[in-house]
């Protein structure tokens, strides 16, 4: 997936970037806030890493302006910090940032911390997609997916969340279709 | 609050440093890192003797933090170490003891800059 970096230090940022390419993603490298919210601005990244402290916009300004922009589409936010206490922690979940990696990084937890990040990116348009318009046949009342697939509304819904179904009959259907069904056996019988 | 040195941690090596380099598969970088390292390393380190020299307690904090991230992610540990007290030192306004750390900072940034030239200059 396509992650945006901001991060002063070259070093450090050189690290990150390596790493993160070596795992497959695509990195968008900035070395400040300011120009880490242009690129935010200008593209649709849905995965930040960003250092607490940097020139011009540090971290937790950074997180805020994120959050109020609050697209539709959620953006995840890890911060990147050597940083530490209970009072830098609230501070920037406060701010809006969902998880830390501590620096010098450590290459198996960003590569443990950007799957969780994808995880719950995955989750939130499943979710977002729930929360949608869904395309339904208007005769047998499947469902389409994105991928052009049709599915019973049952698994679909399964598929999708912790729901499941147990089956019973509503009172209108009871009274267009089974009703008369009975009176049918009625009739036979008698 | 006040920190000491802790004795725990050793000078700045370059076969460790390469070490640790190839268990996080970056070989590939390191004459990259190394060059980074050693074009900013001398402007952190005159940033923070500056903000030493006039007692400015938030630019030591600042400067110092700076070096630090650079230091940490080259493995020098015992600079990291040493940067991070200079940082919490500026943090707690103690300009004094900001002063009486910077000649272990200066010696242990001349020993990795002397060694990474040595090895990659």
């Amino acid at each position: 997936m396509k992650i945006l970096i901001a991060e002063d230090d070259r070093v450090a940022r050189l690290v990150l970037k390596s790493s993160l390419e070596s795992f497959g993603h695509e990195v968008v490298e900035t070395d400040n806030g300011a120009t880490a919210w242009e690129r935010y601005c200008e593209d649709h990244i849905r995965l930040l890493i960003v250092d607490w402290m940097m020139p011009e916009l540090d971290g937790l300004e950074l997180c805020r302006a994120v959050r109020a922009e609050n697209r539709p589409a959620y953006t995840y936010i890890i911060m990147l910090t050597v940083l530490g206490g209970k009072g830098c922690y609230l501070n920037a979940m406060d701010a809006g940032a969902d998880d830390f990696i501590r620096k010098p990084l450590d290459k198996d937890e960003l590569a443990a911390r950007v799957r969780v990040a994808e995880r719950i990116l995955g989750l939130y348009s499943d979710v977002k997609e729930l929360e949608a318009l869904l395309p339904i046949c208007s005769y047998c009342r499947k469902i389409r997916d994105p991928s052009d697939r049709w599915h019973e509304i049952e698994d679909y819904i399964s598929n999708r969340t912790d729901a499941s179904f147990t089956h019973g009959i509503c009172p209108g259907c009871y009274e267009s279709r089974i009703e008369p069904q009975l009176r049918h056996f009625d009739n036979i019988n008698s | 609050m006040t920190d000491t040195v802790r004795t725990d941690i050793g000078p700045f090596e370059v076969a460790e440093f390469r070490k640790a380099m190839a268990e996080a598969e970056l070989e590939d970088i390191i004459d990259e890192l190394v060059e980074a390292f050693l074009e900013d390393a001398p402007a952190r380190m005159s940033a923070i003797e500056t903000a030493v020299a006039v007692t400015a307690a938030e630019e030591i904090r600042y400067a110092a933090h700076a070096y630090k991230s650079s230091a940490a992610s080259m493995g020098a540990k015992q600079l990291a170490d040493l940067l991070r007290q200079l940082e919490l030192a500026g943090s707690e306004g103690d300009s004094a003891r900001a002063a009486a750390l910077l000649p272990e900072v200066l010696d242990a940034h001349e020993s990795v800059v002397v060694q990474l030239t040595e090895h990659f200059g």
